[in-house]
Parts: structure tokens; C-alpha cells; sequence
């Protein structure tokens, strides 16, 4: 009677099917169907088809709570279900939940890592636009990156380019003490800044005006905490203060403290022009680059148009008028960065602050999703494990009539529960370790949601995904049972999860082998590096920071009173420590091969210096005040420089100083390691001065060592009386420098730790899963004369072969990034075979030790309580 | 009558909980039981829709019309018999409403509730009418 050409909408119906059980789809659908086809008889299809769209529509509301009820009536179900399911297995539950919570604690935690490394200097309202000029510099060989820059750069820059809409500059000065009636505050870093740094950067002030502030000369502006530490709940505002004895100042201007997630952190800024009056230098003398320049770009300006736009500036306005001569593959070249990339990607000399690395975050961040893959797994693994006993559950409910959907939202419903459970834990977890993490990786990181919004969003997506991830295998294949093989007893007990089953103890089992290995190795080098023989003596060594310009001053008469002393071996000043020299110049003498290039470090010292680190001097001699010419400046080599230089008589050589002096080698040092133990020995002279010194090293006998150090500050305070009393033993300074490694040796420690638990956690599981899977088979072999030993064996075997396997996948791995992190040092471990072994060992004692328990359990049972069934 | 599950039990006890503070019936509830006693033996969806069309001049949507619907089923008010499959409506069946007991005892609540609300109030509407 009709011909059935035209239906009704599809998607709609589809809507429909979704939101509806089989019966009221039907029965609806039917009704609208009915009147669709009237419809479309007399007006048309077009008619019919809207309408029955907005009948769908207007539907749809009244459904949706609809089905919302009801999956809360079924939540209420599933929940019981697996409440009761949670108690009935106490064990398997608490290692599902607790290996979770760990798993997603270690990624939460990393996770915040990496959120805020990538959040540095992002809060500028106009961080986008801005970008920092930084400086090239070809050489011969390599070309030099610095982050500073001229003084005129920025201005001469914004009145060229009509795109730079503003550019500041600033530079900085170290330990500077602030005077405020008669309290002393030492300032590691002061910042000399325009006015336009404020204009740029969005650091708003609290009290006085940004563009003014730094207007005289004598201005001073503070963050609020530094404020706050000068004067307490006075208002700062108009409060004089002497800076460094060399100028009284007045506080103009208070600015809201610079977010802990910027590049540079200001707490006292002063005027630029300031600094130059200070140091006597023309502001708009090209020579000498150690200011930071920052610009505002226009809204759709291309970085890299303007970049291409600089050398042609450099060349027309410094290299013409002051170096025509320089050849053009020799012009220093500008670049600018991103303000935003600056904390992850720039690395270049002379950075405001240490940097983070992207690289390692990223690494940090494959780590951190790494273990939520092996907590997921380790999820997986445990839930289908217990497969044998829901399957009667599935068949039953099967039987009554459950639908497979509703035994996987079911499952689903399970899943999610135990990883809201297990996330709950993982939050407790995290507040209880991230003071430390936060002392270890050095930054502030918070779980506060106001602090943090993005957070609150991220870990509910995280604990769906997840959920969606370890609740989705367990719930296809437990409700995919078919009940008839359940209930008749012919279910075979799941041998087809097995092999996946095994490959994930092979691949957790791997992780946990790299990571001791990683272990292993970074400790091992750690160890080498602080015993290693460095050619000097470091201990017992106490090292004071010179501070106050009065210790240079009346060094002679400080030595002398230390040296009386009994507990005090030798008192010696020097530029730097033994352990970093690291600054250097191209060397220069009369007679040299004009095609030699030659980089020599250098430091200044005075005659103690070399006897106090116990460096040899093997050929010449020492500084001495018995050589009243050492005064006019000599040199002490060592033996690399010698070498490479060419010199046949050393001593008696002629060297020119970096300050423009002729001077003449005195003596020949044996090689030391003066720098970082990633580099080898470079050329290095020591200069023999009276006042050019950071560093008062004391050598102290290793008795009573806190009444020495008394008298040490007592003597320092005489001279040095406002400024607080610090020092350092050299050898933690020493081991200092190698921070670093010692944090990464630290993290891989934990995450060998949480790898092992974790794996552990899905061995124990699985290992109970497999004895009980066969405590038919376990019962006849006993009954056949089998030793508790023998099964023990047999339980034992399935797993130790896969942990063995895992040690062929996990060296090759573990080889490869060692050997590479080790070729950064230029004296290194040798990377034998026994770390490999131990780890492996350790990782199949600990495996056996996990298996055992239940191997043991499974091996004693009696075979007859296995057996009967009747 | 089609037996319940033990979940639509507990459905029904919560929506009630839920939906309706009152027992007595809403106004779309009481329209909808009324058309399907006049209907008798034709109660199904689009019927029920025309009645109350011809009845009231108001186009309702099918959504207006089962939302009270589902109500006075889950209330066992009334109560659906699955008919046969008709081509008109592309093979599917047809779903006859019948009023149960409880159902034809909450409209004499309702009237009973009418009465007494109305009661001290004709005169007013009886000049309002003129």
C-alpha cells in the first residue's frame, strides 16, 4: 500500500536507540512513525522529515534524565557488587588498588613537574610577543652563544624597527649589601634595569609608579618580600638605604614579588644608568656585553623578518664606524628568543639563572607515563587473574538475563571505583611527598586547584582515561564468557590472556632491570668521581665567600691572626677554587706561533694557595714573599699549558696577562683537575695578586674542629662585623658541583624503587592466579609422588623464565643510555659486566621471593582437598 | 501484565521519590488517563495524541505525551500490552494503554480534590462567565 521510499531520519531514530531500551524504542519510534507517514502523504516529505526531528528533539531532555536515573540505580547496584567483591578478596584488592595509587602518584607528581616547566614566564599578558636579543659570536673553530648583550642594542633597536614596540635592558651585580639603619642585608643579585623592563614584563607595582620609579639616579625599586624584610610593616615608600657603601638611595617604588616560574627572578632593581656611572663606562659604548635586552614586538610581527633585518643594523651602525676591518664570517650575529622558550630551550653562556633541559623533561614525562602503563597493565593482569572466579558470575547473570553491556558497564563500574579508590590514595601520597619532591627538583610545585586551575580538569580527565584504559580489557573479557562453558565446568581458565599476561611480566620485569642498572651505574661514577684522585687535597678545607671589601683590605693582618692558631694549618685567598677555574683568555707571548690557538684558564692566588691544596710544583718554585719582584706579577703553569705551548724552558718564560701585563713563569704545577670531572685538563696559570680575590680557603687540623671554626669567626668578624658569618667545606662544595648527577642518581633510585614495587605487586597477583588456575593438576601430581620442591619448581619456572628473558631485552637498553651518559665525563666507570649481573640477580631474587610465597602455599596444600569434589 | 524487575522496582520507588512530592495526579497525567478511559481498546500513542487534540485544540509533542506517560506507568497507573506488528508503522508494534485500578482510584482523588477546591469558589466565576 505505501511504497517505502521515504523513512524517517535515521540519526534520529539512532538518537532514539541509544536513550531507550528495545520495548519504548519501539513503541515510540512506532507512534512518531505512524504519524511520519501521514505526514508525509499530505505534505510532503520535507515536512515529515522536520517534523519528526523536532519531535526527536523536544524528546530528548525528558530522556536523557531518564537514562541518567537509571544509571544511577544501576551505579547504586554495581556498586554493592563491588563493595562485596572488594572484601571478598582482601589481598588482591589491596595490591590492585595500592600498586595503582603508586603508579599514579609517581605520574601525577612528574606530571606537575612538567606542567610547571613549561608554565615558565607564561603569566606575561603579553609573553607572546616577547623575545630576548641574544648574541652570537663565529670564531675560528666554534662560535660562541651568549645571552648578553651591548648597551645601546635596545635603544638603537627600537628606533630603527617600527615593529618594536618597546625593548628594556638590564644587567646585574652580585653580593651587594644593603644597609638600612643598622642592619646589613646581603643581596646575592641586584638588578640594574630600565624603566621599560616593567613596561614589558607584566610586574605590576604596588606602591609608586613604574615609569618614574627609576627616574634618579639614587632610586631604588623592591619586590614586596625584600621590602618586607628591610622594614617590616613600615611603609617603604620614601625610606633611605645605603647601598654597598657607595651611595645612599631611596625607595621609590614596591613591585609585586616575580613569579617563582620566570626566568629571572628581580627583588632590588636600581637604575641602569647607575651602573655605568658606578663603573665608569660610556652607556653607549658598544664595548662590553653584559646587559640582557628584551623587546615588545607589534601583534603578527615575524621574529624571523626582523632577525633578517639585524646584521645589515649591526653593520651600518657599529662594524663601519668603530671595526670595519672585521671580516664579514666574523661579524657577530643577533638572534632572538621567544621569552616563553627561554627556560626549556635556551642554552647558551651566561644565562640569568640554571635552566631546565628540555630534553630531560621529556624524558621525565615518557618515564612518568611509562609507569602509569605498567600500573594499568599491572591492573589488567590482576583483574583477569581473578577471571576464573567471576566467570560463575557472568554465567549466572548471563543465564537470568544480563546482556553483555550491562556486564561490561558492570565491570567498567568495578574499574572505576577501585581507581577513584586508589586515586584518593595516590592525592594522600602526593601531599605527603611533595615537600620533598619539591626540595628535589628545586621548584614550587602546589596541588592547590585555585593556584592551578587546569589541575582539577587534568586529573579528572586522567582518572577516566585511565579508568576507560585498565577498566576496558577486564570488562570485554570477562562479560565476552560464554555461560554455558562457565556453568558446565568446561571453561578452560583463560589460557588465552595467558601469553599477554606473560609479556607483561616480561616487560615490567625489563623496566624494573633498567632502571637498576641506571642505578647501579650512576652511583658507581658518582662514587668515582668524589674519590677520584683530582691532584689536589680537599679535605679539611673550610672556604669563606669574600663579601666585605674590608677582609681584601686587611687580608695580611687576617692570615696572620688565623695562623697563630694551633688548629689552623694555612690561611690562602684566591680568585677561585681549585675546583673551578673557569674563566679564560687566549694566550699570549712573545714569539708565539701565529697559527696556535690557545685558550689558557685562569686564577688569581696568593703564595699559600698552591701548598694549601697540596698542588706539586715540579720544576721552578712557588710564589714567595721572599721574591719581593713576585709583586710586579708572575705566573705558576701547569704542566698541560707547558705541552702544548711548545715551551722548552718553562720557567723563565714570558706571558702576557690578560690585563695587558707582561709578566714571567715561575714554576711547572703537576696537572690538576680544575674543572668539572665531564672535562680534561685544560692549560691554566695561576697569577700571583694581593687583592683580586672571592675566596679565603682555611686548612684546619681534623681535631676539634668546632673550636676552630669559632675562632675563625671571631677573627672574621673583627674585620667583617656587620656581614653574617658563612662558610663551607670544601669538599661539600666540591661534591656540589656535581648535584646534578647526584639528583639523577637519586630519581633513578626512587624509580627503581617504584618499578619494583609495582612489578612485585603483578607478580604476587599473578603468581596466586597460577596456583590456584592449577590446584587440580598441583593435587594429582602430588598424588603421583611429586615433592613439595619439585612443584615449587614447577610453580616457580613460569615466571623466573620470563624475568630471565627480561634481562636479554633490558641490557642492550640499559648499555646503550649508560654508555651514552657516561661519554659526557671525561673520566669515567668502565661500564663492566657485573652491574648488568647484579641487576639481574636482584630483579630474580626479588621475583622468586615474590612467587615463592604462593609456589610454597600452593606445593604443601593437600592433594585431597583439591581433589574431591563430591 | 508484564512482571517487574527487581531494578524497575527500585527505579519506580526512587523516580517517585524523586518526581512527585504530591500523590495527587498533575494536570497532563490526569488529561492523558482520562483520554485513554475514553479511549478504551484503541489507547496507543498517536491515538491518545489526536484525542486530546480534538479534545483541547493543543498540539502536544509524543515528548509531552510520554513523559506523563512513563510516570503513570511507573506508578502502575496505568499499564502497556505489546499488539502486533502494523506495516504503517515500519513493523513495529503498537503499544496499548490500559488503566489499572490504582489509576482509575487517583482520578477519583483528583475529582474528589477538585470538588473541594472548587467549592467556595462558583459565584466569582459565575459573573466572571457573563
Amino acid at each position: 500500500m505505501k511504497q517505502k521510499k521515504h523513512i524517517p531520519p535515521r540519526t534520529a531514530n539512532f538518537l532514539m536507540r541509544i536513550l531507550l531500551r528495545r520495548n519504548e524504542y519501539l513503541e515510540k519510534t512506532g507512534d512518531m512513525e505512524e504519524v511520519f507517514y501521514h505526514l508525509l502523504e499530505e505534505k510532503g516529505k520535507l515536512n515529515a522529515v522536520v517534523w519528526y526531528w523536532v519531535q526527536t528533539l523536544k524528546a530528548i531532555p525528558a530522556l536523557l534524565l531518564n537514562s541518567f536515573l537509571w544509571g544511577l540505580i544501576m551505579f547504586k547496584s554495581y556498586f554493592k557488587i563491588a563493595y562485596r567483591n572488594i572484601l571478598k578478596s582482601k589481598i588482591y584488592s589491596g595490591i590492585n588498588i595500592l600498586g595503582f595509587a603508586i603508579g599514579l602518584a609517581a605520574f601525577i607528581l612528574i606530571a606537575l613537574y612538567v606542567q610547571y616547566e613549561f608554565s615558565y614566564d607564561t603569566y606575561n599578558a603579553t609573553a607572546q610577543n616577547i623575545y630576548r636579543v641574544v648574541r652570537d659570536k663565529p670564531g675560528s673553530t666554534e662560535t660562541v652563544k651568549t645571552s648578553v648583550t651591548p648597551a645601546p642594542l635596545g635603544p638603537l633597536m627600537k628606533d630603527e624597527f617600527p615593529e618594536i614596540i618597546n625593548a628594556g635592558r638590564f644587567t646585574f651585580s652580585t653580593n651587594e649589601v644593603i644597609r638600612y639603619g643598622d642592619k646589613n642585608f646581603v643581596e646575592e643579585k641586584v638588578f640594574w634595569s630600565d624603566s621599560d623592563i616593567f613596561s614589558i614584563f607584566t610586574f605590576p607595582f604596588v606602591k609608586g609608579d613604574y615609569k618614574t620609579a627609576l627616574e634618579d639616579p639614587h632610586s631604588i625599586v623592591l619586590s614586596e618580600s625584600t621590602a618586607k624584610k628591610y622594614f617590616g610593616n613600615e611603609n617603604p615608600i620614601g625610606k633611605t638605604i645605603n647601598f654597598s657603601d657607595r651611595f645612599d638611595c631611596k625607595v621609590t617604588g614596591v613591585f609585586f614579588d616575580i613569579p617563582d616560574n620566570s626566568h629571572f627572578k628581580m627583588n632590588v632593581v636600581l637604575p641602569y644608568k647607575t651602573f655605568f656611572q658606578m663603573i665608569h663606562r660610556d652607556i653607549t659604548a658598544w664595548g662590553g656585553n653584559f646587559s640582557y635586552t628584551y623587546i615588545l614586538l607589534q601583534d603578527n610581527t615575524k621574529p624571523e623578518n626582523l632577525v633578517a633585518k639585524l646584521p645589515a643594523m649591526l653593520d651600518t651602525y657599529v662594524y663601519e664606524k668603530y671595526a670595519p676591518d672585521i671580516p664579514a664570517q666574523y661579524r657577530e650575529k643577533l638572534q632572538l628568543q621567544s621569552l616563553t622558550s627561554i627556560h626549556l630551550h635556551s642554552e647558551r653562556n651566561q644565562e640569568l639563572e640554571l635552566n631546565g633541559n628540555y630534553n630531560s623533561v621529556l624524558l621525565l614525562m615518557s618515564l612518568a607515563i611509562l609507569f602509569l602503563l605498567i600500573a594499568c597493565i599491572n591492573y589488567m593482569n590482576l583483574s583477569t587473574a581473578k577471571s576464573g572466579q567471576r566467570g560463575k558470575e557472568v554465567g549466572l547473570r548471563k543465564v537470568i538475563g544480563a546482556q553483555r553491556a550491562q556486564l561490561i558497564r558492570q565491570f567498567f563500574g568495578e574499574s572505576m571505583i577501585m581507581i577513584f579508590v586508589a586515586f584518593v590514595i595516590s592525592i594522600i601520597i602526593i601531599l605527603l611527598t611533595l615537600p620533598t619532591f619539591n626540595q628535589f627538583v628545586d621548584r614550587s610545585l602546589t596541588l592547590s586547584p585555585s593556584e592551578n586551575p587546569t589541575l582539577l580538569y587534568g586529573l579528572i580527565i586522567l582518572v577516566l582515561l585511565v579508568g576507560l584504559l585498565a577498566g576496558g580489557y577486564p570488562a570485554l573479557m570477562l562479560s565476552g564468557f560464554s555461560p554455558i562453558a562457565v556453568l558446565r565446568g568446561t571453561f578452560s581458565r583463560s589460557s588465552k590472556g595467558k601469553r599477554l599476561r606473560n609479556v607483561l611480566v616480561l616487560v615490567q620485569f625489563s623496566i624494573t632491570i633498567i632502571f637498576l642498572i641506571f642505578t647501579f651505574v650512576v652511583s658507581d661514577q658518582l662514587s668515582y668521581i668524589l674519590n677520584k684522585n683530582v691532584g689536589y687535597d680537599k679535605d679539611q678545607v673550610v672556604v669563606l665567600k669574600i663579601q666585605d671589601r674590608n677582609i681584601i683590605q686587611n687580608l695580611d693582618a687576617i692570615k696572620d691572626e688565623l695562623h697563630r692558631n694551633p688548629g689552623i694549618i694555612a690561611a690562602s685567598a684566591s680568585y677561585r677554587l681549585p675546583n673551578n677555574i673557569d674563566e679564560h683568555q687566549g694566550a699570549e707571548w712573545p714569539g708565539k706561533d701565529p697559527n696556535l690557538e690557545m685558550m689558557l684558564y685562569y686564577n688569581y692566588t696568593d703564595e699559600n694557595f698552591v701548598n694549601l691544596y697540596d698542588i706539586k710544583v715540579i720544576e721552578g718554585r712557588n710564589f714567595s714573599l721572599e721574591y719581593p719582584s713576585d709583586k710586579d706579577g708572575v705566573f705558576l703553569v701547569n704542566e698541560t699549558a707547558v705541552k702544548m705551548a711548545g715551551w722548552k724552558n718553562p720557567v723563565g718564560q714570558e706571558l702576557l696577562h690578560y690585563s695587558g701585563k707582561m709578566g714571567k713563569i715561575i714554576g711547572v704545577m703537576r696537572d690538576f683537575n680544575f674543572l668539572s670531572l665531564h672535562r680534561t685538563i685544560e692549560p691554566v696559570y695561576l697569577y700571583y695578586s694581593n687583592n683580586i680575590f672571592d675566596f679565603l680557603s682555611i686548612k684546619i687540623s681534623p681535631t676539634k674542629i668546632p673550636k676552630t671554626l669559632n675562632y675563625i669567626e671571631n677573627v672574621i668578624k673583627k674585620f667583617s662585623p656587620a656581614l653574617p658569618f658563612e662558610y663551607n667545606f670544601f669538599d661539600e662544595e666540591f661534591a656540589a658541583a656535581y648535584a646534578t648527577e647526584q639528583k639523577m642518581g637519586a630519581l633513578f633510585g626512587g624509580f627503581s624503587v617504584l618499578a619494583i614495587i609495582v612489578a612485585c605487586l603483578g607478580l604476587f597477583g599473578l603468581a596466586s592466579f597460577a596456583a590456584e588456575n592449577r590446584t587440580k593438576e598441583i593435587g594429582i601430581r602430588k598424588a603421583l609422588g611429586a615433592s613439595v620442591t619439585g612443584i615449587f619448581i614447577l610453580l616457580a619456572k613460569e615466571f623466573m623464565k620470563w624475568v630471565l628473558l627480561a634481562n636479554i631485552i633490558a641490557w642492550p637498553i640499559a648499555y646503550y643510555f649508560m654508555n651514552g651518559w657516561l661519554d659526557d665525563f671525561a673520566y669515567k666507570i668502565q661500564l663492566g659486566i657485573g652491574v648488568f649481573i647484579l641487576s639481574g640477580v636482584i630483579a630474580l631474587l626479588i621475583a622468586l621471593l615474590t612467587v615463592s610465597k604462593q609456589a610454597l602455599k600452593a606445593a604443601q596444600t593437600n592433594p585431597i582437598n583439591s581433589l574431591k569434589y563430591e | 501484565m508484564q512482571p517487574f524487575s527487581i531494578h524497575s522496582r527500585l527505579k519506580y520507588q526512587l523516580l517517585i521519590k524523586i518526581g512527585s512530592t504530591m500523590n495527587l495526579l498533575s494536570r497532563s497525567e490526569e488529561i492523558i488517563l482520562l483520554t485513554i478511559l475514553k479511549l478504551g481498546e484503541e489507547a496507543y500513542g498517536v491515538q491518545i495524541r489526536e484525542q486530546i487534540f480534538n479534545d483541547t485544540g493543543d498540539t502536544w509533542s509524543f515528548a509531552s505525551i510520554y513523559t506523563p506517560l512513563d510516570k503513570l506507568t511507573r506508578k502502575e497507573f496505568v499499564y502497556k500490552i505489546k499488539g502486533a506488528p502494523s506495516p504503517e508503522r515500519g513493523g513495529k508494534s503498537k503499544f496499548y494503554y490500559k488503566v489499572t485500578d490504582e489509576g482509575i482510584q487517583a482520578l477519583r482523588e483528583i475529582q474528589e480534590a477538585q470538588k473541594q477546591i472548587w467549592s467556595g469558589i462558583p459565584d466569582i466565576l459565575a459573573t466572571d462567565n457573563k
